[in-house]
């Protein structure tokens, strides 16, 4: 009788030894996974297209880690970029990609946070709802359309405000709109989209383009080919007046800044991006933006040529 | 019978040497069956249908089945997870080639345009050159189409579940968008750059090269260096997967090493569980079997073991428990034998002090045991015995008709000699004689010749004949209180017989082995036999002495009779004077005859009666005698006397002892 019940208790004992190395063991685990709390600067320069998203989520995020500090800068995609590789900023926003050959560096690793659509804006004045690509690459390469009466507007003359060369915005123009042709018109010595909203508000007869993130009621905005710069539109592969926001980084091995790149593609975030006009990256629909993209580009490379040389005929004739 | 026996068998308990069984135990021991498997309960253990060989055999294979089970599971997760990896891993390898090649292709593609248009604003264009050029970047654009093809329709992570799994156990799962992303920037900036290079191509082979020169310089290359740029971002995204992939492992070997102890502990925790299992099916039950034994062993003879089962352990449990009933039933039976004996010496016993009593009627059962051979032996000499006390009672009934025809003699003697005396009375001659004659006996021996003298002298004579006669009857009673306590001697034979019978049982030759409990029977009734024999000698010392006591009064008569034979032939002798003397006539020459016709009467009596006496006297006491010589005579010489039972050492002696007693 006693020895049974001394048995039993050499029994109870294994069994919470067990238990305790089991317990001891889960707590090992949770302990390795915590973090430790993010702390440091980061300092991100570069897109005024991006920055009233960056700003916004960099509020966001410095009131989740109170430790952390972040500064973010305007300059342009071009001015960002440089900054980065120069080690002058950790984040470089652009709306352009980094071309291999001016930023050979390997390190140079692109985040696309988002998607902003840009819109071509019209002065108030101007009654014209839609554009086609040709009657734009018309008004800002070729200048054979002056007046808005050409395209069914009122009798004045068109304004082309254009940016300078730093923009992003203007990149994005030339190459998906323009198909690489040069700009003519009134060209802003500052490139910021702000500028050129409150330049076509202000301008009668004014046309220009910005991103959809500074758009206001003050300026009209435009359809191309039909299709307006939503994001069903885009989507779709309609409308492809748009470009990807990237964030440059030189390698993300800094924590930090790893975070707050995961932290931009975060649902707060994103619906943040998406109140402000751009487009969430998740609802970037990779078959859209690959086969009816493809398409429309093609359409417009193939359509242009013929119009180009019955332009050209026509001006020969 | 019964009632008496268990009574003395209570009595008799604590003088036995054996531990005193509780009534219960006695009682539930009474069912003759054994009970091999009474109490077999519980099968739903079937472990305990199975030998402890097997038994432990299972144990041993359940534990390294365990053991090999928590092992291999460990093996497995480990290879697993390794081989995902490396699979993983190689995926990326040839994803990133591609890519690689296919950024290859975009500069060439680059290059070759260039080239092209160079060969085509030749001052002298060959023709041949322009149509490789072009083939050349047709064919690279439809090779780098299909790289980005392949990509999409096979490397898209939302394809492959268990890469997506890696990622999200390094925490790395928004990568899954951003190669969405990625992939969808570089089809973008990819297509783009087509159309622009298509209509470069176009204007060559139309021959506007300015256009082309424009459209190469400020719309494909621009174009070329996003799609290459987007082509980068997704190599690099390729070296962070790797990275993730490096952090899933690292996570998962955390995550296997837990695995592994925890699978250690459980394992060990059921091997020990097994071995507790299995060990408590032995253990427990042997414990038992040891209490049992224990309470055995302390006297709680009802205690059982229980039967559990059909193995080792169950067949010894059986095997005890039937032994157990066996060696009860086998005490019981003894009890019961002892009893039995116990009860027949005793009732020898009852017997013997009736037949001590004086009471030769009795007869003792007999039966087969030995006691009841004793009682045979007992019944056969008490029927001799009885026979010859009958025989002795006839013989002093002769003797008791012959004093009477002595007394019947003696008083038409004295009838006769009165009418004689009545005439004489004046002559006062007759009652002399008469009285003389009579007066020749008295031991005063005063020799008178006149008449009253012998009128006195016969009177005399007279009551001292029945003074004699009183006296002879006393020693007849005496005799005949003799003869029944001579059953004394008889007894003396029999405690003879008993302790040699009880010698006989205490020869180990005699009694074997399938008598061996009731040799150790025979012990317990000794003490009763030594004390019966004890009796019996005191007995037996008591009636010698009173034998003795007869013996010394039978010579006394015997003398008295002599001395009176002598003064009748004196007074006989004087009569005849005493006729001749008076010159008595014939009346008194007729007395004289008559009176020595009784003179002589009476000596025949006397000789007669001192013979049977005699023979009587020499028959007890010849006996006794006899028994005295026959044991001085049968081995030692000397001091048989005093121990009468101890000289009767062997069968032999017994039987010659019966003998001698059967021929009187």
């Amino acid at each position: 009788m006693v020895s049974r019940k001394k048995r039993r208790k050499i029994n109870t004992v294994l069994i919470g030894l067990g238990l305790i190395v089991l317990i001891l063991l889960a707590g090992c685990g949770e302990g390795a996974d915590s973090q430790s709390a993010l702390s440091g600067r980061l300092h991100i320069a570069g897109s005024t297209a991006l920055q009233p998203l960056v700003s916004a989520a960099a509020s966001l995020f410095e009131r989740q880690h109170p430790q952390v500090h972040i500064q973010v800068d305007g300059g342009g995609s071009r001015a960002g970029l440089a900054a980065v590789t120069s080690h002058q900023a950790d984040i470089g926003d652009s709306d352009i990609y980094a071309d291999p050959a001016i930023y050979p560096d390997p390190n140079l690793t692109d985040h696309i946070v988002c998607v902003i659509p840009f819109a071509m804006v019209v002065n108030p004045d101007v009654t014209v709802t839609s554009l086609t690509r040709q009657q734009i690459i018309d008004i800002f390469s070729t200048g054979s359309i002056r007046n808005w009466s050409q395209v069914g507007g009122p009798d004045l003359p068109i304004v082309p405000v254009v940016r300078p060369q730093t923009s992003g915005t203007r990149d994005t123009f030339r190459k998906y709109i323009l198909g690489g042709r040069d700009e003519k018109g009134k060209l802003l010595q500052t490139d910021s989209s702000v500028t050129v909203r409150e330049t076509v508000a202000h301008t009668p007869g004014a046309i220009g383009y910005l991103g959809l993130s500074v758009l206001t009621p003050a300026v009209r905005v435009l359809a191309i080919e039909g299709a307006r710069p939503t994001l069903a539109d885009i989507v779709a592969g309609r409308y492809i007046f748009w470009s990807y926001e990237h964030m440059y980084t030189l390698g993300d091995d800094n924590p930090l800044l790893s975070a707050f790149l995961d932290f931009m593609l975060s649902a707060p975030v994103q619906q943040k991006a998406q109140e402000m006009g751009y487009i969430p990256i998740a609802a970037m629909n990779l078959n859209g933006s690959s086969r009816e993209g493809a398409s429309a580009l093609s359409l417009a490379a193939v359509a242009r040529p013929e119009e180009d040389r019955a332009f050209s005929r026509r001006e020969e004739g | 019978m019964q009632q008496p026996a268990r009574r003395r068998g209570q009595v008799q308990l604590p003088s036995l040497a054996t531990p005193s069984l509780p009534p219960t135990g006695a009682a539930s021991s009474n069912s003759p069956s054994l009970r091999i498997r009474p109490r077999s309960r519980r099968s739903g253990n079937l472990l305990l249908n199975l030998s402890i060989g097997k038994r432990l055999t299972l144990g041993f294979l359940l534990a390294a089945l365990i053991a090999a089970i928590a092992a291999g599971l460990i093996g497995v997760l480990r290879s697993q997870s390794l081989s995902r990896q490396s699979s993983f891993y190689q995926k990326l390898l040839s994803i990133n080639t591609s890519l690689t090649t296919g950024a290859d292709y975009l500069q060439l593609m680059n290059t070759e345009v260039h080239n092209l248009l160079a060969a085509a604003s030749a001052p002298a264009p060959s023709q041949e050159t322009i149509t490789q050029d072009r083939q050349a970047i047709t064919g690279l654009a439809t090779r780098y189409d299909n790289i980005l093809s392949a990509y999409v329709a096979q490397d898209l992570l939302d394809n492959h579940p268990d890469e997506m799994a890696l990622l999200a156990e390094a925490g790395q799962s928004g990568q899954q968008g951003q190669q969405q992303t990625l992939l969808a920037s570089a089809l973008r900036t990819w297509h783009l750059y087509r159309s622009a290079q298509d209509q470069v191509l176009q204007d060559i082979a139309q021959g506007n090269l300015s256009d082309a020169q424009n459209l190469l310089r400020f719309q494909a290359e621009p174009t070329n260096a996003d799609a290459l740029s987007a082509l980068r971002a997704l190599i690099q995204l390729n070296q962070r997967l790797a990275a993730a992939v490096q952090q899933a492992a690292a996570v998962e070997e955390q995550d296997q090493l837990i695995t592994s102890i925890i699978g250690a502990i459980v394992a060990s925790l059921a091997i020990v569980l097994v071995g507790w299992f299995i060990s408590g099916t032995l253990v427990r039950r042997l414990r038992h079997l040891q209490q049992v034994t224990r309470a055995i062993e302390s006297g709680q003879l009802e205690a059982r073991v229980t039967v559990i089962g059909r193995d080792e352990i169950a067949e010894v449990s059986a095997a005890f428990n039937a032994m157990l009933e066996t060696l009860l039933n086998l005490l019981e039976e003894t009890r019961r034998q002892r009893d039995a004996l116990t009860n027949a010496a005793e009732h020898l016993f009852s017997d013997m002090r009736v037949v001590s009593a004086g009471d030769l009627r009795i007869n003792a059962p007999v039966s087969d045991d030995p006691i009841g051979l004793l009682a045979n032996a007992f019944n056969f000499t008490v029927g001799r015995f009885r026979r010859f006390v009958l025989r002795v009672q006839v013989a002093i009934q002769q003797l008791e008709v012959i004093t009477r025809q002595e007394q019947e003699h003696a008083e038409a003697l004295i009838q006769s000699l009165h009418p004689l005396q009545a005439p004489a009375r004046p002559e006062g001659q007759m009652p002399g004689l008469g009285s003389g004659t009579e007066k020749g006996r008295t031991p005063s021996g005063a020799l008178t010749t006149s008449t009253a003298a012998g009128k006195g002298l016969g009177e005399r004579l007279e009551r001292e004949l029945s003074e004699l006669k009183g006296r002879l009857r006393r020693s007849r009673e005496r005799l005949q209180g003799l003869l029944d306590a001579t059953t004394v001697e008889q007894l003396q034979r029999l405690s003879a017989l008993l302790r040699q019978i009880e010698e006989e049982a205490a020869r180990p030759s005699r009694w074997t082995a399938n008598a061996q409990g009731i040799r150790r029977e025979l012990h317990i009734p000794t003490p009763l036999l030594q004390q019966l024999e004890q009796g019996l000698g005191a007995l037996q010392r008591q009636l010698e002495s009173s034998l003795k006591d007869v013996d010394r009064e039978l010579l006394a008569v015997g003398q008295e009779i002599n001395r009176l034979r002598v003064v009748l032939n004196a007074a006989g002798g004087a009569a005849i004077g005493g006729v001749g003397g008076t010159a008595g006539g014939g009346e008194s020459s007729e007395v004289m005859r008559l009176s020595l016709a009784f003179a002589g009467e009476v000596n025949t009596l006397a000789q007669q009666l001192a013979a049977v006496i005699q023979e009587m006297r020499s028959s007890l006491v010849g006996f006794q005698f006899e028994t005295v010589e026959a044991g001085s005579a049968g081995s030692e010489p000397s001091g048989r006397l005093q121990a009468p039972g101890g000289a009767m050492s062997g069968p032999g002696a017994a039987a010659d002892l019966l003998s001698r007693s059967l021929r009187l």
